[in-house]
């Protein structure tokens, strides 16, 4: 059967408090997942009380301080912290989303952080999203063309081919919405997900990519594509407001054009 | 299930929806005017020539419809090999039995058998 | 030392319901209950066709309280399933995926086959009562 519930080793349980530094006036409260692999044992969710007067605008923000000045063992990924890089990707109060997009004001009572759903723990926030990237592999990311380029130039596109890859070239492969699919929570192995079908989709556009039906031929396959029920948390959840299952349905009409 | 057959799986269920949408509404129409009906009234209504071929194209599709849902969800969430198969093929096996079953039971009211 | 096995991230558990999931899971449910409701409606069926018997035990069951909760809840499931399978076939033909559409279109779903609903079952119920 699909895994519905956690195995037993993944049962989260409460941890422990970090209550905020005296004379701290706006206080709220951040619970974070922890799951330390050299401790073992079962997942906990620690709280830390902080100063929202001492503290930056976004969730980021706000893990940054507690890792600086309460616990120095919490970890998280985090690069560009601008929304760009896709690292900082986490279930930050029900929804996956970019902490450093996400803003504590937006999150009424305690901010509940979790790593992305339904992904093996590294440690703590940091999931494994490897099999995420063999999928995204799978679908050969690249421009394929047999025909070799115009010799004194670039493979042009006119302004219309290229307003076909807008919605699709700006996804930076955060895995938000592959995370948030529950059809990807149950088959992880068998289906490619959101972000990795965007991708596809973001090929199959492409007015200079010229194999087009060899791609469409891999999706000739009752998991693979097929697994998309249009449930739409995908697009519901995507931090750049991209929409991967409206591309999922561009690539069911494709199929069903070329039957 | 291999590749063309998932796309014919799908295609196949939006066409049968298609169809659906109108067969449910005659359907929900129909039982609303027979609400009591004894089976004398139900014999003469299904009788006729109009409404005996919608409720064979109701029962038809809808079992379709219905074989290739089910389908769709076993093969979401049942995972053993061994399991899915016999899954699929009980699937199979009474949805065929209910469609034929029914159209049986139409074809008897209709012909006056 | 090796490290210890690694657990899985929440899901279920944690994400939040929205409209979204909340209408798909739900476009899947009554599908399912439709499809149990076909079973008893070829009970019902075959009685009318075979056996005088059969047919009387299935109107009495409708007739029932436990078999009226059933149809009312095959009522809604046929309107939601329907109203939801046509906004199924909207997005398959591209049409209506953007989030505000997407919200539009799933309340209203839910408010008209409620609205169906109470409407064919209330009308039902009251024909019944006085023929
Ligand atoms: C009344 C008109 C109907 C329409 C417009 C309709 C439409 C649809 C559509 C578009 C789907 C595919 C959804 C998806 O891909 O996730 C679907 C699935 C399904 N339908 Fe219907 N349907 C109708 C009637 C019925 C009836 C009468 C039954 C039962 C006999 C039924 C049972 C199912 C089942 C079990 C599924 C699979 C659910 C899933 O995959 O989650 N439907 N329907
Ligand atoms: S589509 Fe959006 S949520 Fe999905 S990986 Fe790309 S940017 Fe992230
Ligand atoms: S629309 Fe498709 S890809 Fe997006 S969440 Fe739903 S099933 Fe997953
Ligand atoms: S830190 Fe780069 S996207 Fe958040």
């Amino acid at each position: 059967m699909a895994d519905f519930f956690l195995p037993k080793n993944s049962k989260v349980v409460e941890g422990h408090h970090h209550p905020a530094l005296s004379g701290a006036k706006r206080v709220k409260t951040f619970r974070i997942y922890r799951w330390d692999p050299e401790a073992g044992g079962n997942p906990r969710m620690d709280s830390y009380d902080i100063d929202l007067d001492q503290t930056a605008p976004m969730v980021l923000d706000a893990l940054i301080k507690i890792k600086n000045e309460i616990d120095t063992t919490v970890t998280f990924r985090r690069s560009c912290r601008e929304g760009v890089c896709g690292s900082c990707a986490m279930n930050i109060d029900g929804t996956n989303t970019l902490a450093c997009l996400k803003y504590i004001a937006d999150v009424k009572g305690d901010v509940e952080i979790y790593p992305l759903p339904h992904l093996p723990v590294i440690k703590d926030l940091v999931p494994d999203i490897s099999a995420m990237f063999e999928q995204y592999k799978s679908i050969q990311p690249w421009l394929k063309n047999d025909t070799p380029p115009p010799a004194d130039s670039e493979r042009l596109q006119s302004i219309e081919e290229r307003a076909k890859l807008d919605g699709l070239w700006e996804c930076i492969l955060c895995f938000c919405c592959t995370t948030a699919c529950p059809s990807h929570w149950w088959n992880p192995d068998k289906y490619l997900g959101p972000a990795v079908l965007l991708q596809a989709e973001r090929w199959l556009a492409d007015s200079r990519d010229t194999k087009t039906d060899e791609r469409l031929d891999q999706f000739e396959d009752p998991f693979k594509l097929y697994r998309c029920h249009t449930i739409m948390n995908c697009t519901r959840t995507c931090p750049k407001s991209l929409n991967p299952a409206q591309a999922i349905g561009e690539i069911k009409k494709r199929m069903v054009e070329r039957l | 299930m291999n590749g063309a057959t998932a796309i014919r799986h799908w295609r196949a269920q939006r066409v049968s929806a298609v169809a659906l949408i109108l067969l449910a509404l005659w359907l929900v129409e129909s039982l609303l005017a027979h609400l009591g009906a004894d089976r004398a009234q139900i014999q003469t209504w299904l009788g006729q020539p109009v409404p005996a071929a919608l409720a064979a194209a109701l029962v038809a599709v809808a079992f379709f419809h219905l074989a290739l849902g089910v389908r769709v969800v076993l093969e979401d969430y049942v995972h053993t090999p061994a399991r899915l198969a016999a899954a699929l093929a009980a699937n199979r096996v009474a949805c065929w039995a209910l469609a034929l079953i029914a159209l049986a039971a139409v074809a008897t009211l209709a012909f006056g058998l | 030392m090796t490290p210890a096995e690694r657990p899985l991230s929440p899901h279920l558990q944690i994400y939040k319901p929205q409209l979204t999931s909340v209408l798909s899971i739900a476009h899947r449910g009554t599908g399912l209950a439709l499809g149990v409701g076909a079973i008893f409606f070829v009970w019902w069926l075959s009685g009318a066709a075979w056996s005088d018997a059969c047919f009387r035990a299935a109107q009495a069951f409708w007739g029932s309280w436990l078999g009226k909760l059933f149809l009312l809840g095959w009522t809604f499931s046929l309107f939601y399933h329907l109203l939801n399978g046509v906004r199924h076939l909207l997005w398959d033909i591209g049409f209506g995926f953007d989030l505000p559409t997407t919200y539009r279109t799933g309340w209203t779903v839910v408010a008209v086959s409620v609205l169906l609903t109470l409407f064919a079952f209330g009308g039902g119920l009251y024909a019944w009562g006085s023929p």
